[in-house]
């Protein structure tokens, strides 16, 4: 299995609970917020994740890889700040908030 | 580096003979003059057979002392005649130069692993070989294909020669050139005036009237002759005893014998010489011996796992000061964070079982282990093996957005 094909169901979640997550107020500004975050998560990802490669912590066969990288990191890494960014607002947002919070 | 075969040598240094006198290669005891001892007389390497000239500094036969002197020398270089040999037992001490260079020598039966496991490095080293190549450390099994050491009718009559087996083909002419070693040395070369018909008539004076038989077929009953002519007595007993064959298994590449266990059956090796070898297939040409390794190395294990921790107290201490997520909701931050981890660990999991993440093997991790990659649907390592706990790296952004939400609220 190929990894973009592994993480297809996982961007589908996050799809969907970000979806989800509208039904609370305040979605374009946590959109944006989002945004904002997983540029600087891709950014961050792009650097320690070359660093993690390059010092041997993992490996990805090519075999299951697409074949784009940046630096070494393939780019299918990079849906996983893309999905850390607006995933887990939206959970938070759409677990009950305390009454007195 | 400069490589030949015993019978690629045989043609060099003609010249040099007939322009000098020639020196007396050895000592008393067998060891080898030192280089400034040679009369001035001045080597400049190797000449192979096919023409091609080695350039060295110093040309160090590590064939035994009896190849070298009684077929590579010239009969006016040597150091002994004929009747002193004939009073010798043989040694392996060519044979312990080429055991040392990969590990121990447990027997000599593990010439042909040996051979097997030198194979690659043999072949890159000559390929590698050139004239003025640096100065190095070559070993040359004798060579399967050189004509020159074999004989139509070989066969069985020089089994039963009663002349030493490192006189055989097998001894080979290991060239071994270390140039930069003695800083000033007049460079010398073993030179091998010997044609191989002068070889073939001085064996068959000895009693046989063959020369040779074939490399592999020698080298295959060699422990048995080494048993059979070790006398008591003549040699340490690592030496003397030749220990049976032990079977062998295989772990991975490399063979791995069994262990001798009678304490005076250590197996003998040549630190000095292996170290020389080792220097010289790693392409160090300093002088000396080989460099101690520096010190204690750095302990670098677990510090992916240090790194990690660090990294998230800095991102708790960021958020309990700044009161981002955790102060304002703090089970809703709890939950958030869980289920995030959640939802990341069952990513890295499912790559794992897939086989699209492989766990390397760098000393950063707690547990190093040099462990191939889990097989798909293989147990799962331990918590310090997991691969690539991201849902901690980000989960300080991840806060961002909640703060302007918690704030609003």
């Amino acid at each position: 299995m190929s990894y973009a094909l592994l993480s297809l169901p996982f961007i589908a979640v996050t799809i969907g609970v970000t979806a989800i997550s509208a039904i609370r107020p305040g979605i374009r500004r946590r959109l944006a917020t989002s945004a904002i975050a997983a540029i600087g998560l891709v950014l961050l990802t792009a650097v320690f994740d070359n660093a993690m490669i390059a010092a041997d912590l993992f490996a990805y066969p090519p075999q299951h890889l697409l074949g784009v990288f940046i630096g070494r990191a393939p780019i299918e890494d990079f849906a996983y700040p893309l999905c850390a960014a607006f995933l887990v607002p939206a959970i938070a947002a759409l677990l009950p908030v305390r009454k007195n919070a | 580096m400069a490589c030949a075969t015993p019978g690629r040598l045989h043609r060099s240094h003609r010249r040099d003979r007939e322009r000098r006198p020639a020196p007396r290669r050895h000592d008393r005891d067998g060891r080898p003059r030192h280089p400034h001892h040679h009369g001035g007389r001045t080597r400049r390497g190797v000449e192979l057979a096919d023409g091609r000239a080695l350039r060295a500094g110093t040309v160090v036969s590590t064939a035994d002392l009896h190849h070298t002197e009684s077929a590579l020398l010239a009969p006016e270089e040597r150091s002994y005649p004929e009747k002193w040999w004939d009073k010798r037992e043989p040694s392996p001490g060519a044979l312990l130069l080429l055991l040392g260079v990969r590990g121990e020598l447990p027997s000599s039966r593990t010439t042909p692993p040996v051979q097997r496991g030198l194979a690659g490095e043999l072949r890159r080293g000559l390929r590698r070989a050139s004239a003025h190549s640096r100065p190095g450390v070559a070993v040359r099994l004798p060579s399967q294909r050189d004509g020159s050491r074999r004989r139509p009718g070989g066969g069985r009559r020089t089994s039963s020669c009663s002349c030493r087996y490192p006189r055989t083909p097998r001894g080979g002419a290991e060239a071994k050139t270390a140039g930069a070693t003695p800083p000033s040395s007049v460079p010398r070369t073993p030179s091998s005036p010997r044609s191989p018909d002068g070889a073939a008539s001085r064996i068959s004076r000895n009693g046989s009237s063959s020369a040779a038989r074939s490399p592999g077929r020698l080298r295959s009953r060699l422990p048995r002759v080494a048993r059979k002519l070790a006398r008591p007595r003549a040699h340490a007993a690592s030496e003397r005893d030749v220990p049976p064959p032990q079977p062998s298994k295989r772990v991975g590449r490399a063979v791995v014998r069994g262990v001798i266990r009678a304490p005076r059956h250590r197996p003998a090796h040549v630190p000095h010489l292996r170290e020389l070898v080792a220097k010289g297939l790693r392409g160090d040409t300093s002088p000396g011996p080989l460099p101690e390794p520096s010190g204690r190395r750095t302990d670098v294990r677990g510090l992916y796992l240090a790194a990690i921790l660090l990294s998230t107290a800095g991102v708790l201490a960021l958020d309990l000061r700044l009161r981002l997520a955790l102060r304002p909701a703090p089970l809703r931050t709890l939950a958030a964070t869980a289920l995030g981890t959640a939802f990341f660990l069952a990513w890295d999991l499912a790559g794992i079982a897939a086989g699209v993440f492989v766990k390397g093997d760098s000393p950063l991790w707690s547990a190093s282990t040099s462990h191939p990659p889990p097989p798909r649907g293989a147990r799962l390592p331990r918590l310090p093996l997991l691969p690539r706990p991201r849902p901690h790296r980000c989960r300080g952004a991840c806060r961002a957005p909640e703060r302007r939400r918690g704030a609003g609220a």
